[in-house]
């Protein structure tokens, strides 16, 4: 017998078949002897089962008022609630402090390239608010020797010039700095004289506008060397083919990292403070509840 | 009163009304736990923590067969303590006679009132050979087969108390009783005196 033919006997049993298929299921079981057979083994144990007998109950299941008020005093179901709450902060706040450990352990040269990077900033926002910038260059060299003054633009820088940041100020200052901007010192100003006088009044120095960025390449070096030094600008000039362009200093490019660590730091303290108010208030609503539940 | 009056004056926090109800459904939901568990202390404490259950849970019986309702809970923790046991399954202690270390039977399996004594021992014997039987169907169709053909549930209302479609119910009702007909079936072969009186009230 297939289990559908099973299935179809024990519906009929329980009269759970239409007309249609009970009259087949009748027909079968004049017909087929094994089907019969089935059927009444299958009447069989249901009867079994039927005339089991009766179950006396040990007792009366009515409900108390004591046994209502001592079922009422379980665990309450927040208190699971607020016990794995305070857990889950009192893990984030230990999280958060390792963070914040492995932000501080930072390497040094992070710091500098913040420090840099501050400089930058302030440099930017210096020249930005229009404040006068000062800036030196070297001393004037008329006898041919290392322009410095020429460094960092095409036109307009004055020889003697003189680079330096105004005062209290920890500049960097790099080629992107416009020449245009350059003020001469008072020390050493020079009269402005057009391009061809200049020419003219440094007879013994070879300065052509051509020589102009072959002197600078020699220069750059000696005139960084020269002015660097303590708090003093860094002088940085630029390659020939570089000349006049405007050039985002590598410094500002490392600015993200440090600055996305240093500004997710001041935020950690509060983040600390919460995690730790939650963990303290669920834990303690906790206890409340279950002693609550225990008196 | 009628049970849906008395059902709903206990929503309302009358516990007199609710023992009435208690008193109405007890004997059922008291056999229907015995004959799932298959132990008499077993049976007690889940239909006594059915009616705990029952009480406090009275705001979310929204009308209907409020037999079904309860009996439902019951179930429910007659399965809770069949998996408590499949967790920490335990070895029952049947006392035994000292000299022969045979099993003694316990009370309630000769318990009956068949008015004669070899009559009584042999409907105990038979009740524990069916009992028996029913113990080893699976815990689905257990349930099914102790609704339907043991306390006369219908197809619909055993489909309510278990919550499960009617053709799952039928399903798990037409495969229960295939394997209690071959597990009767040996039981015959070993025990022929016992059926061999059932066929005789057959016939």
């Amino acid at each position: 017998m297939k289990p559908q033919e099973w299935q179809t006997l024990s519906a009929y049993i329980d009269n759970q078949l239409s007309a249609k298929k009970k009259a087949a299921v009748e027909k079968r079981l004049e017909t087929e002897p094994e089907f019969q057979k089935a059927f009444k083994e299958l009447v069989e144990t249901r009867a079994l089962l039927h005339r089991m007998p009766r179950q006396r109950i040990p007792h009366n299941f009515t409900l108390s008022p004591e046994m209502v008020l001592a079922s009422s005093h379980r665990a309450p179901r927040l208190f699971p609630v607020f016990s794995f709450s305070s857990a889950l902060a009192s893990v984030l706040l230990v999280v958060s402090i390792v963070f914040q450990w492995g932000i501080g352990s930072a390497p040094s040269a992070m710091k500098g390239a913040m420090e840099s990077a501050d400089a930058v900033t302030a440099f930017e926002e210096h020249t930005q608010e229009g404040a006068p910038q000062i800036i030196l260059w070297g001393e004037p060299d008329y006898s041919g020797g290392a322009v410095e003054g020429r460094g960092g633009n095409q036109g307009g820088s004055e020889p003697g010039m003189l680079m330096e940041s105004a005062p209290g100020d920890n500049n960097l200052f790099s080629e992107e700095m416009p020449a245009e901007e350059a003020v001469p010192a008072p020390a050493l100003q020079m009269p402005e004289l057009p391009d061809a006088e200049k020419t003219e009044a440094m007879p013994a120095t070879p300065l052509l506008e051509d020589d102009g960025p072959a002197m600078m390449k020699a220069a750059p070096e000696e005139a960084a060397m020269e002015i660097t030094g303590g708090e003093g600008p860094i002088l940085g000039i630029p390659s020939t083919e570089d000349e006049g362009q405007i050039r985002t200093s590598p410094a500002n490019e490392n600015l993200s990292a440090p600055a996305r660590a240093e500004s997710a730091q001041p935020q950690l303290p509060i983040l600390q403070m919460v995690l730790a108010a939650v963990a303290a208030a669920s834990g303690i609503t906790a206890v409340i509840l279950r002693r609550k539940s225990l008196t | 009163m009628d049970e849906s009056r008395l059902a709903l004056a206990a929503k309302e926090g009358d516990l007199n009304a609710f023992n009435r109800l208690v008193l109405i459904h007890q004997e059922l939901a008291y056999n229907i736990a015995y004959r799932i568990l298959g132990d008499a202390p077993a049976a007690d404490d889940a239909t006594q923590e059915a009616f705990i259950a029952a009480y406090r849970n009275l705001k979310k019986y929204r009308g209907g067969s409020f037999r079904a309702w309860l009996m439902r809970i019951v179930t429910n923790k007659c399965y809770d303590e069949l998996r408590r046991r499949k967790r920490h399954p335990q070895t029952a202690l049947e006392p035994t006679h000292p000299d022969t270390q045979e099993e003694i039977e316990s009370p309630e399996w000769i318990q009956d009132d068949s008015p004669s004594p070899e009559k009584r021992a042999e409907t105990a014997a038979l009740e524990k050979a069916i009992q028996g039987c029913i113990q080893n169907l699976p815990d689905d169709f257990r349930m099914v087969v102790v609704l339907v053909d043991i306390q006369d549930f219908d197809y619909e209302e055993a489909s309510q108390v278990i919550g499960k479609p009617l053709g799952t119910i039928k399903s798990r009702l037409y495969r229960a009783r295939a394997r209690l007909k071959d597990c009767l079936q040996a039981q015959r072969e070993l025990l022929p005196s016992i059926f061999r009186l059932e066929d005789e009230e057959y016939s």
